[in-house]
C-alpha cells in the first residue's frame, strides 16, 4: 500500500511539472517496425472479420454512440499521436456511453472506448496508452490467436471428456486464461513502446493502474469486503492491476523518456461531457468509488463543475446529512460562478427534499429560466406549483 | 485495459440472437399467422430488411467457427430463392439498402423492435406451457402505427429474417459417434435454425411469424437454399385475389363468367380465371 501511495505521489509531483512540447522530448524512442495495414488472411480470420463487420454496423447505429465530431476527431488524433500516423488509420474508434471502465478491440479493427474510461483518465498521455494497448491487440491479431487457442482447447476438452466419460476435459481450457493474460501483457508492453516513441510520457501508463487499485480499495472499504487488484487469479482475463502497474513502471524506467501529459487538451475536450459521464457513474450506486473518481478529477484545483458533481453525488445518496453537504456544494458552485442549470436544479431538489419548499421552488424556477426546454421542465413546473 | 474476449463475445452473440438451441432431431417449429390475413391484391412490394445470415462450422468442441465465404454465398442464395418464390406469386421483394441519417435511425429502431416483439411471441405464444392467458388464442402483436414511416422506402410490407447454420465438422461427428458407442450420451452435431416475420406497414401489425430450430436445406447451394426458403416461408400469408385497388378485406369475389374469345359464355366449371391460391402450399420437404 505504501509503495502504491509513493508511486501515486510521484505522479502528482510530475503532473505539476510544465508540459514538454511535443517533438522535443528527451530519449524519444523509434516506433517498432510496422508491417502495414492488413487484410484478413485465412478462413478463420475472414470469418471473424465478417462477424464483427456485422457487429460494427450495429455499433455504428447504436443510440449509445457519442457522435459529436469534436470528441471523435480528438480520439483519432490521440491515437495517431500515440501509435504514429502510418498505423492509426487501420482502425475505427467508437466512443460509447457506458459507465464501465473499459475499452475493447475487435479483430476487424473496430475499437470501442467507454465513457466510464474517459471519466477516469486524468490526461491525454493516459488515454494514449489505453488506445495504444487496444491498437496493439489489433496489430498482433490477438483475437484470432485467442480464437484458435479456444478452439484447440475445447477440441481436446471434448475428446478427453467423451473418452474418459467424465467432464474432466475442462482442465484443458484453463490455460486459455493464462494465454489471454500473456496477450494482455504483450499489449501493455507494446503500448509502453509506442508511448516512448510518441510525444507522450510513457510513464503515464502505470498511473492508471495505481489509481484503479486505489478506487477499488475505497469501494472495498465501503462494502466491507476484501481488497482486490493485487494478485492474479487463475480465471482472470487480465494481469492484476498491481502487476500491470509494476511491469509498466519497469518498462518506462528502461525507456527513461520524458514527454507531454496533455492535461489541458484532455481537460478541455472532456469538460462538456464530464457531468453526463459522472451522472452515468452515479447510476452504479457505488458511492465510495464515485467520490474517489471526483476527488482524483478535482485534485487540488476544484472548479465550479466539480462542486456541481459533488452536489449530485451526495444528493443522490440522499442520507439526511448528505442533503446538507449537497446544498453547500451547489451553493459553492453557484457562488463560484457556475452557469450550469444543473446547479440550480440540484439545489432546488435538495431543498425540496429537506422540506425547504419555498427556497427550493425559487431555485427550480431559476433552473427553468436557464433551461426552459429541459426534458424534465413539466415535472419541475409541477413541483413548483405543488410547493 | 480489459479488452473483450472478442471471440467469447462472438460466440455469446450467436447464442444470444439465436433462439433456444435444440438438438437436431425434433426441435421447436412453430408458425403463427394473423387470422384470415391476406397480402393485398395487385402490385405488392415487400421490403426486405438486412437479413441476419450466419454460416459456419461447429468445431469438435462445439464452438461456432464463422465462415465468411459460406455466409456470403448463403445470403445471396437465400435472397435469390426468396425473390423467385415470391415473384411467382406476383410479389416483388425490395432489398432495403443501408440508410443514412434519420431514416437510418428509423430502420434501426424498427429492426430492433421487431426482434423484441418476435422474441416476445416466441416466449409467450410459441412456447407451450408458457403462453400468456390473453395471448393463447390470439396473434395480435404490433410494432405500432409508426411503422408506416418505413413505407417511404418503397413497400407496404416489411420482411425480416434470420438464419444460423453451424455445420458439424468431421471432428464433431467423430465425437458424436464416439459418445454414442462409449455410452456418453447424445452429442448434437450441427445447428440449423431460422426465423422470419412479416409486418404490415400500414398498421404495423406483425401478421406472420415462423420459427424453426431444426431447418433443412443447405443454403450454400442454390437447391438447398430453395428448400430452406420453402421451410422459412411456411404458411406465408396468401395474396388476396382481385384487381389492384379492390378492397382486400372483401371475402366475396365476383368472378365474371368465363368467356371464349368470340365473346360467348363458356359452360361453368370448365375453366376458371381464379388465381391459384392453393399453389403456394408447400409440402414439407423434411
Amino acid at each position: 500500500m505504501r509503495s502504491l501511495l509513493a508511486t501515486a505521489g510521484a505522479f502528482v509531483a510530475l503532473a505539476c511539472a510544465p508540459a514538454v512540447q511535443a517533438g522535443d522530448k528527451a530519449n524519444r524512442a523509434e516506433y517498432p517496425v510496422f508491417t502495414g495495414a492488413y487484410e484478413p488472411e485465412d478462413v478463420d480470420e475472414r470469418g471473424l472479420w465478417e462477424s464483427f463487420d456485422e457487429v460494427e454496423r450495429k455499433v455504428a447505429t447504436s443510440k449509445d454512440l457519442i457522435r459529436d465530431e469534436g470528441i471523435n476527431q480528438y480520439m483519432k488524433d490521440v491515437l495517431c499521436r500515440s501509435v504514429g500516423d502510418d498505423r492509426c488509420n487501420a482502425t475505427r474508434i467508437y466512443v460509447v456511453r457506458n459507465n464501465a471502465f473499459n475499452a475493447s478491440m475487435a479483430p476487424n479493427g473496430m475499437m470501442m472506448v467507454n465513457s466510464g474510461l474517459l471519466l477516469r483518465m486524468r490526461n491525454e498521455a493516459e488515454l494514449a496508452s489505453v488506445l495504444g494497448h487496444e491498437f496493439s491487440h489489433f496489430e498482433q491479431r490477438h483475437s484470432l490467436q485467442l480464437f484458435k487457442r479456444l478452439r484447440s482447447g475445447s477440441d481436446i476438452a471434448s475428446i478427453v471428456s467423451v473418452v474418459v466419460g467424465v467432464p474432466l476435459g475442462a482442465f484443458f481450457l484453463l490455460d486459455v486464461f493464462s494465454f489471454n493474460r500473456d496477450m494482455e501483457k504483450e499489449a501493455d508492453v507494446a503500448s509502453a513502446d509506442y508511448l516512448a516513441a510518441s510525444p507522450y510520457a510513457s510513464r503515464a501508463a502505470a498511473d492508471i493502474w495505481v489509481r484503479l487499485i486505489d478506487e477499488d480499495d475505497a469501494r472495498a472499504e465501503e462494502r466491507k469486503r476484501r481488497k482486490r487488484g493485487r494478485s492474479t487469479g487463475w480465471f482472470a482475463s487480465h494481469p492484476a492491476p498491481l502487476a500491470r502497474s509494476e511491469y509498466l513502471a519497469r518498462a518506462t524506467a528502461e525507456h527513461a523518456d520524458d514527454g507531454d501529459y496533455g492535461f489541458e487538451r484532455y481537460g478541455e475536450t472532456m469538460d462538456p461531457y464530464l457531468l453526463t459521464f459522472f451522472e452515468d457513474q452515479l447510476q452504479r450506486n457505488d458511492f465510495a468509488a464515485s467520490k474517489f473518481i471526483l476527488d482524483q478529477m478535482g485534485g487540488d484545483q476544484w472548479r465550479p463543475i466539480h462542486y456541481v458533481m459533488q452536489g449530485e453525488l451526495y444528493r443522490k445518496r440522499g442520507l439526511p446529512r448528505d442533503l446538507v453537504t449537497a446544498e453547500e456544494a451547489y451553493r459553492t458552485a453557484i457562488e463560484a460562478g457556475s452557469t450550469r442549470p444543473e446547479a440550480w436544479r440540484g439545489l432546488g431538489l435538495t431543498l425540496m427534499r429537506a422540506r425547504n419548499r419555498e427556497q427550493g421552488a425559487e431555485a427550480l424556477a431559476t433552473y427553468l429560466e436557464l433551461a426552459p426546454d429541459a426534458p424534465d421542465a413539466p415535472m419541475m413546473q409541477m413541483m413548483i406549483k405543488g410547493s | 485495459m480489459r479488452y473483450i474476449l472478442a471471440v467469447a463475445a462472438a460466440l455469446s452473440m450467436t447464442l444470444v440472437t439465436a433462439l433456444p438451441a435444440h438438438a437436431q432431431f425434433g426441435g421447436l417449429e412453430r408458425t403463427e399467422v394473423k387470422e384470415g390475413y391476406q397480402i393485398k391484391a395487385g402490385e405488392a412490394n415487400i421490403l426486405v430488411f438486412r437479413p441476419n445470415v450466419r454460416v459456419g462450422a461447429q468445431t469438435t468442441g462445439g464452438m461456432h467457427e464463422p465462415n465468411a465465404e459460406w455466409t456470403e454465398t448463403a445470403k445471396a442464395n437465400l435472397i435469390g430463392a426468396m425473390q423467385e418464390m415470391h415473384g411467382a406469386n406476383g410479389i416483388e421483394l425490395v432489398m432495403v439498402p443501408d440508410q443514412e441519417g434519420e431514416m437510418g435511425d428509423v430502420v434501426e429502431s424498427y429492426t430492433a423492435l421487431f426482434g423484441t416483439v418476435a422474441s416476445a411471441v416466441l416466449t409467450h405464444k410459441m412456447t407451450y406451457g408458457n403462453r400468456l392467458p390473453t395471448k393463447k388464442d390470439r396473434f395480435d402483436w404490433t410494432l405500432g402505427e409508426g411503422a408506416a414511416q418505413l413505407k417511404e422506402l418503397g413497400g407496404d410490407y416489411g420482411l425480416f429474417f434470420y438464419t444460423y447454420d453451424s455445420y458439424g465438422s468431421t471432428g464433431r461427428k467423430v465425437i458424436q459417434g464416439l459418445a454414442l458407442v462409449l455410452g456418453g450420451g447424445f452429442v448434437p452435431s450441427g445447428v440449423h435454425m431460422g426465423y422470419a416475420g412479416l409486418v404490415d406497414l400500414n398498421t404495423g401489425d406483425l401478421v406472420w411469424l415462423n420459427v424453426d430450430t431444426s431447418m433443412g436445406g443447405d443454403p450454400r447451394t442454390v437447391e438447398g437454399a430453395q428448400k430452406r426458403v420453402a421451410q422459412l416461408m411456411e404458411e406465408f400469408p396468401l395474396k388476396a385475389a382481385g384487381e389492384p385497388g379492390e378492397d382486400p378485406e372483401g371475402v366475396v369475389i365476383v368472378v365474371p363468367p368465363a368467356t371464349a374469345e368470340d365473346g360467348t359464355l363458356r359452360p361453368a366449371g370448365e375453366e376458371s380465371d381464379l388465381p391459384a391460391t392453393e399453389a403456394t402450399e408447400e409440402e414439407d420437404a423434411e
